[in-house]
């Protein structure tokens, strides 16, 4: 196909979904938060948000990259050092042309996760749904005008990078059976991990391993399992040739990491780390930062793999592999802002669909990402006000836990049970 | 192509805007109380026997810390407020640390000077005129204002969500043989560059001073309890129609 006939194709489709008026709705509501960000922070937010932080970590990682962990930034700069040299072009534009662009980016980025989600929608949609596009696009639309898209503007984070690799490699998981395909997906998903570790703790979920209750043995695919493991590891370590290249790079990375000085002693992140340490912070009670980590990955970490072991769900369980890795990234890591959200709502939107029409858990799960693209970042605001009081954003906590429990409960007692067959 | 031209130049505008916008200067530093503002803090954890073995047995007799103890409150009223090029001054009656209800008359007046520009200062900056090490206020934005003075190595400035000035001081190093101990200071300011909580801690994370601003905005209450009415009333209404839909479902 030729590219005339590839934009006529386009300009077909976005005449036929012009139609709708939630996609109106939603186009315009995206426009502005586009608009409003890069007035917000070419002006207002100017020193103050992450996209500073990216910008000078591409200049650093251009004239003295040993220093990359050590520099001191607004905020720290704790990723690996391959996603530094992603900065790179928008660093040599200077910073106002250069954010602007990076907008633009995020802008494009959000009509390709929009294409890929649809995309993944049409193939695991059950058969007893809707055959019409009308539910598939009024879904795509929330997750377009969503609060979490404006706060990821203003900031110039790159959660939409992390979006668009997990959907592709989603995609091709869903897609393709065979070894080669599984190795591309897991490479993917190592380049977003590479971004942002936002999916690093979804790694395990990719062992295709599983206890069959009925026959009470376990069901291990080995070679897919390394083959997909292998993959995911291979971009990761591409960043120990700069770490093998400058050692003093790595000794920031770990000190960045792992030293436990890092966190956020108070603040609003609805990770259950967070509020744990808020607590003691509150209260005046000694606390260790990396134990109150490891204490809560274990707990909620370990849970997840457990049921992800004793699933009875036979289709698409890979889909169920990254909703429980992102849940328990956002649940345990003390840093779990809204503009993540970016990350686990897709995914959410794909689950509703892969569940049959009247499962009873599905107006639970619709709610909850009606929750979290419109009111889980008024609590962040809410929060600012009365942290002196009450220092917990608890209720994105809470509607995470709730998504948790009812994939959970889905995974375990399979479709029997939950679905309300019409 | 009418259409292509025009989208560009809208484009360009666009950036050609944003550039001219951006190229404002932002950081012109204010106050960000009012005059008769009154700011009341108050003294949730005050170890004495700890701050004794630390500063000496004379901490509490000058400066913000005196006659400090648990409980006890401490106000200022505003009484004036200048701006101009060189400095930012802050003139107010001071009210010393008591547990009386009824504040009564003033105990003191006093103001506080900053640079109106932070690079006015010389580098390797402390506080250490405070007794508190910190200061109780900051002009305004005060994450902006933090970050570009040049403090000494005690000092590491957090703005990533809270302003906070997070401060070491190991033993020995303020005077000779105080702090007899390791230090640690977090103090956090709110968005009108009032300290909003100090906590001083000793090396192993405990608390031996606590002090709070005390203060609620007064619309907080209100927003609160209608945004959770609204929210209880859209959960109550959704979970209704959606039962209400499958039940006409299942009877079809």
């Amino acid at each position: 196909m030729n590219l005339n006939n590839y934009i006529k194709k386009i300009k077909k489709r976005f005449i036929e979904l012009w139609k709708f008026k939630i996609f109106r709705i939603a186009i315009i509501i995206h426009i502005f938060y586009f608009i409003l960000s890069l007035f917000l922070t070419l002006t207002i937010f100017r020193y103050r948000t992450d996209f500073r932080v990216y910008y000078v970590t591409a200049e650093v990682f251009l004239h003295d990259i040993n220093n990359l962990y050590i520099e001191g930034y607004i905020v720290p700069f704790r990723y690996l050092p391959i996603s530094a040299t992603m900065f790179i072009p928008f660093y040599l534009m200077g910073f106002n042309s250069g954010f602007i662009a990076f907008s633009f980016f995020n802008l494009i980025l959000n009509i390709l996760i929009c294409i890929v989600l649809y995309k993944i929608i049409i193939l695991i949609r059950k058969d007893d749904h809707e055959k019409d596009d009308k539910k598939v696009i009024s879904y795509i639309c929330i997750f377009l005008m969503g609060l979490p898209n404006i706060y990821n503007y203003i900031l110039g984070q790159n959660n939409l990078y992390v979006t668009l690799l997990i959907l592709i490699s989603l995609l091709l998981f869903l897609k393709h059976e065979n070894l080669l395909w599984n190795l591309l997906a897991s490479i993917i998903l190592g380049v977003s991990i590479i971004i942002k570790p936002t999916a690093f703790l979804l790694i395990p979920f990719l062992i295709i391993v599983k206890f069959d209750l009925k026959k009470r043995e376990i069901k291990f695919d080995f070679f897919k399992s390394i083959i997909r493991i292998i993959g995911v590891f291979i971009p990761i370590f591409l960043n120990f040739i700069f770490f093998f290249l400058y050692p003093l790079l790595w000794e920031g990375f770990l000190d960045t990491n792992f030293s436990g000085e890092n966190p956020i002693a108070y603040s609003f992140s609805f990770s259950i780390s967070q509020l744990i340490t808020n607590f003691c912070y509150f209260y005046n009670i000694s606390f260790n930062q990396i134990l109150i980590l490891f204490g809560v990955l274990g707990l909620i970490g370990g849970l997840g793999y457990l049921i992800f072991i004793f699933r009875r769900i036979e289709v698409n369980s890979i889909l169920y592999s990254y909703a429980f890795g992102i849940l328990i990234t956002l649940l345990t890591y003390f840093d779990s802002w809204d503009h993540h959200l970016l990350n686990l709502i897709p995914i959410l939107i794909i689950v509703i669909f892969s569940l049959p029409h009247y499962s009873q858990i599905t107006p639970k799960i619709s709610f909850s990402i009606i929750f979290f693209s419109f009111f889980s970042l008024i609590f962040a605001g809410i929060w600012f006000q009365i942290n002196h009081i009450f220092p917990y954003n608890i209720l994105p906590t809470f509607f995470l836990l709730f998504v948790f429990y009812e994939i959970s409960r889905y995974c375990l007692f399979s479709t029997k049970k939950m679905n309300l067959e019409v | 192509m009418r259409k292509k031209v025009f989208f560009l130049e809208f484009v360009f505008l666009l950036i050609l805007l944003l550039n001219i916008v951006s190229n404002v200067k932002a950081n012109d530093y204010q106050v960000g109380v009012n005059r008769n503002q009154e700011l009341i803090w108050k003294c949730n954890v005050c170890n004495i026997i700890e701050m004794d073995n630390i500063f000496g047995n004379d901490w509490e007799d000058s400066g913000i810390f005196k006659n400090l103890s648990k409980g006890k409150r401490m106000k200022w009223r505003i009484d004036n407020i200048e701006v101009d090029n060189t400095f930012i001054t802050l003139n107010f009656s001071e009210w010393g640390w008591t547990n009386r209800k009824v504040w009564g008359t003033k105990d003191n007046y006093s103001q506080i000077i900053f640079f109106s520009n932070p690079n006015d200062y010389t580098e390797e900056l402390n506080f250490t005129n405070y007794s508190s090490l910190v200061p109780f206020w900051f002009p305004v934005p005060v994450g902006e204002y933090m970050g570009e003075l040049k403090l000494n190595k005690w000092y590491d400035i957090d703005n990533r969500v809270l302003p906070t000035l997070n401060v070491e001081i190991e033993k020995d190093t303020l005077l000779p043989g105080f702090p007899s101990k390791d230090i640690k200071i977090i103090a956090i300011y709110n968005d009108q560059g009032i300290l909003n909580s100090y906590k001083l801690y000793t090396k192993e994370n405990v608390v031996i001073l606590d002090i709070a601003y005390d203060f609620l905005p007064i619309y907080v209450i209100p927003i609160l309890i209608g945004f959770f009415c609204v929210l209880a009333l859209g959960t109550t209404v959704f979970i209704i129609k959606k039962r209400k839909t499958r039940i006409y479902l299942k009877l079809n």
